[in-house]
Formats: C-alpha cells, structure tokens, sequence
C-alpha cells in the first residue's frame, strides 16, 4: 500500500470525520471549510498541527520510524508523569486502583527507558494536565481514555516498521502496545464497565498527529496551556512509592508460561 | 467473489471500525466481517504467498485460527457448564472474551486459514470453576506469544496491515490474561513488555500434531478416564472428542496437584 493510500484509508475516514465535526461547531465559511476538509483528506492533520508536537510531526510529512520512536517516548514521559502526580498526590485514596496504577507506572517508565536508550529522545518533558484527571471519580476514565490512544499509536508503530520491514522493532511495538491494552481494560474494570468489550483493539486513527490530536483534544498541552484548566508537570521519572516491580522490563525478556495448579488433579 | 469490489486490508480495518461504531447485532457483524476478509484476501494473500517467508505466514495464520477454535470451544463448554458458579460480572467478562475469540476465528477462517483441526480433547478438571482462571491464564499467555510470532513473521514480510492485525488480536488475547489474572487475586497489569517466551510457532504447536488432534491441553491418566469430553457449541461447529495420546510438548498445560492435595469433583 502506498503512502498515498495508506494515508487516504485512514485520513479520509477519520481525520475528515473528526475535522467535520470541529468546523460543524464553528462559524468557518463554506469555502474555508471545503479547504480545511480537502487538506485533512490529504493527511496533513489540520487539527492536530496546532500544538509544538503535532507541527513537528507534521513538518515530516509522513509517519517515519523515527516519528513513531519519538512520538511514543515523548508518550511514555506524560504516562509516568502524570501517574506520578497521581499516585504521589492520591496514595491510598485510589483504593483498588492503586496498585495496577504503580504497576503501570512501572511499565510506562520502562517502555520510556527502552525507548530513550534506543535513542529516541522526547519533543518534551512539560507536560499540561488538567486537574480534572487528579479527581479521583475520572482517574479510571482518564487512564482508559489514554491508554485506549496510546494502544492506537503503537498499533501505528507496528504498522510503519513492519512496513519497513523491520520485524524485531514491529514486535516491540506490538509488546508495548499489549501492556497498555492490559491497562486499558483494568481501568475499564475500575470503573465498574465490561472491561473486554474488544474483539480488536480500536485502530481509528491512522497517523500520529492525529493521535496528539486526540490527546489534546482531552485538555493535555505538550509544552502550552491545553483547553481545559490545569497547570504544567515535568518529567521527572517516578518515584519509589510510585511503582511496583514487574515480572519483566525490557523487551522479549521472556516470562515462563504459567504452569496452572488444578484443585483436583494427581500426579 | 466474482463481481465484488476489490477490498483492501485497510477497508477491513475500516468496516471493523465502523461496525464497532455501529453496533450491529453480533450475527451481522460477524458474517460482515467474515465476507470483508475474504475479499481482502485476493490483494493480500497472494503477496504473502509469493514472500520468501510464506510457509511461516501459512504456519502461523493456520497455528491462530487452531487456537481460536479451541478457545471457542474451551470457552463455550466452560460457560454452559459453569457458568452459573461464576460471578456476574466474570461471567459477562467470559461470554465477551467467548464472542472475542468468535470474531478472530471468523476473520482468520475467511482469510483462508484452515483449522489444524476442530477436535479438541478438554480435561474434565478444566470445567471445574475453581481452575478455570489459571488455565485461562496460561491459554492467554500462549495466545499473546502466537501472536506476537506472527507479529514477526508479517512485518518480515513487509506486510504492516497483517502486522497490525496480530496485535490488534494479542491485545485482546492479553487483556484476557489479565482479567484471568485478577479473578485469581493476583495483580493484573504484572508486565511491562508481554512476554515472548517462544519464537515459533513449533514451541506452541510441536510439528507431530500436524496430521492428529491439536490440543493446547494435556490429557492425564486422570483426564484420560473423564467420561465427558468437551462437546462443540453450535455456533460455531468445531467438535470435540478423545484424542490420541502422544508426548507432550515442552509447554503443555499440565495438571498438578495443589499443597494440601484436594478430592475435588469437576
């Protein structure tokens, strides 16, 4: 599929649906919106150009290996900070969320140091965070809502290097991509939803800027005041109290299949 | 397929996000989905075929769509049996990941992929509420690994659809696992990176069960004299029986006593 093809499957379907919507909601006149819709159709991701990621992104001008690496880790720094801030500021009032949240936490800094370590290196540590994901009644919301994106960007990043060819780095991707799922679908479960309500995992966006454009359409800024009330966070990597050991940290660092112990069984 | 408009992977993909969108009874959705793949197979498969890797590609899509009937007919035996044991809620989580796994089989199976086989020999002890979760556990935890194999064996080929694809399932595969972990009490979310313990599909499935029952479960002397094997649903219609026994691979489920030894009845 070519890179034309690829980005009208998606842009076409998503993009121009989601910029619909927006100008629907505006006075922009029939011809500014014609433009606008006729630029989304082309992938350009009009919407999600605003903030200093999504213009980065968009500036390549296609999804690269390399956007896909700095994308995600830049992803990765506003998991951990903003479960950082979480679990620091709300302990033990996260009741049962707590402990799958320091887990998470775990993940996500780890997913952060792969990716760091490969070289990838975030577009930004500051991070906008509205106050309303630090209420305790939208916390699973918000980690669900997240996590649901984040699973959508590393299904992109599968995409890009397996169109590449490159096998080990799509794996790696599709490893990450799971544990946010496993989140995804505990946050459900926290909030009293069916938590498998997939039969497969969302892909309703199909270029990065687009998912920074879905990330700031929930109040997160990169770097700049996002559009609902808030204030700045830094990365500044999660604190002890702030995580749990996980069975693994790095990639295809294999975990022994679990051997069940049946009530009933001899021998 | 005569007369049907060319279908690309990515209009799968599309009619898979429109349909969830939608939601459209289960029936519909399914066959849907099942007519969408098979069309996109006349642009995807032959490329795949004419891969170096294509005996890996076949090997793999044949390995899944095995699994997921299995996991159908685990799943469906599991709820009709015990259903009534479990609670609410894990019996909602059952039926969806029982649906899940309905739709991957549909999709595979119209992508062309042929069950290794529909007969599956299920250990009595597998029925039992008590165990359910820890099998479901391990059966995930392979599932994701199969997965991910193919996850390697599509993006060696260049394919980033299909690549996708094994994702977009494993994902579901893994949520699975975890929801099986957390009805065991054990934390969900116990991984940073999911495992890939094996890298072929061989590890999962040994090359002598080819041409005999596939089986992801290991019978025992125990399992052997169970009087009621697993029985297919009716939608779908793999059928379970006994199966022969043979050596078992190095990552059978196999059935272990608990510390205090228990008498109990499945």
């Amino acid at each position: 599929m070519s890179e034309h093809d690829r980005t009208s499957a998606f842009g076409a379907a998503e993009d121009v649906h989601r910029l619909e919507n927006v100008l629907a909601d505006t006075s922009a006149s029939p011809h500014s919106r014609s433009w606008l819709l006729k630029r989304a159709a082309l992938g350009v991701g009009v919407v999600a150009a605003a903030s200093p990621l999504g213009r980065a992104l968009a500036a390549t001008g296609t999804d690269t290996p390399q956007a896909v690496g700095v994308t995600a880790v830049t992803a990765e720094a506003l998991a951990v900070t903003y479960l950082t801030a979480l679990i620091g500021r709300l302990g033990s009032g996260l009741g049962a969320a707590e402990e799958p949240l320091r887990a998470a936490n775990q993940a996500e800094q780890d997913h952060f140091a792969f990716l760091s370590g490969a070289g990838f290196t975030p577009l930004t540590t500051t991070f906008w965070i509205p106050d309303a994901a630090f209420d305790p009644a939208q916390v699973a919301a918000t980690v669900e809502t997240l996590e649901t994106v984040f699973v959508n960007a590393y299904l992109i990043g599968v995409t890009v290097f397996a169109n590449a060819g490159s096998a080990d780095l799509a794996r790696y991707a599709g490893e990450i991509a799971v544990v946010e799922a496993e989140h995804r679908a505990l946050a459900r479960q926290l909030q009293g939803k069916l938590p498998d309500n997939l039969a497969f995992e969302r892909y309703t966006v199909g270029t990065l800027d687009a998912v920074v454009g879905e990330l700031t359409a929930t109040g997160i800024g990169f770097e700049e005041r996002g559009s609902q009330p808030g204030a700045f966070y830094g990365y500044q990597g999660p604190s002890p109290s702030t995580v749990v050991p996980l069975d693994n940290d790095a990639p295809d660092q294999a975990v022994p299949f679990p051997q069940p112990m049946l009530v009933g069984a001899t021998g | 397929m005569r007369n049907q408009p060319q279908l690309t992977t990515g209009d799968v993909q599309t009619l898979e996000n429109v349909l969830d969108r939608l939601r459209l009874p289960t029936l519909t959705r399914r066959a849907l989905l099942g007519t969408a793949a098979g069309a996109a197979v006349s642009a995807a498969i032959p490329g795949i075929a004419g891969a170096a890797n294509g005996d890996a590609v076949r090997e793999v899509g044949t390995a899944a769509v095995t699994a997921e009937a299995l996991a159908v007919t685990y799943l469906s035996n599991l709820i009709r049996t015990s259903g009534h044991a479990f609670p609410p809620a894990a019996q909602s989580v059952l039926k969806a990941a029982n649906a899940a796994e309905q739709d991957h089989y549909t999709v595979l199976h119209g992508l062309g992929f042929t069950p290794l086989t529909t007969t599956f020999w299920l250990p009595n002890l597998a029925f039992n509420p008590r165990n359910a979760a820890a099998i479901i556990e391990y059966l995930e935890s392979v599932f994701v690994n199969a997965y991910l194999i193919g996850t390697t064996v599509f993006a060696a080929a260049g394919n980033g659809d299909f690549a996708r694809y094994t994702v977009e399932i494993g994902a579901v595969e893994a949520e699975h696992r975890t929801l099986a972990r957390v009805l065991q009490g054990k934390l969900g979310d116990n991984l940073a990176y999911s495992s890939y313990t094996v890298s072929t599909i061989p590890q999962i499935v040994p090359p002598s069960r080819n041409s005999a029952s596939a089986s992801a479960s290991e019978p025992t002397s125990q399992a052997a004299s169970s009087r009621t094997p697993g029985r297919c649903p009716a939608r779908p219609s793999p059928s379970t029986r006994a199966g022969p026994t043979s050596p078992e691979p190095a990552h059978a489920l196999r059935l272990r006593s608990p510390k205090p030894t228990e008498e109990e009845s499945p």
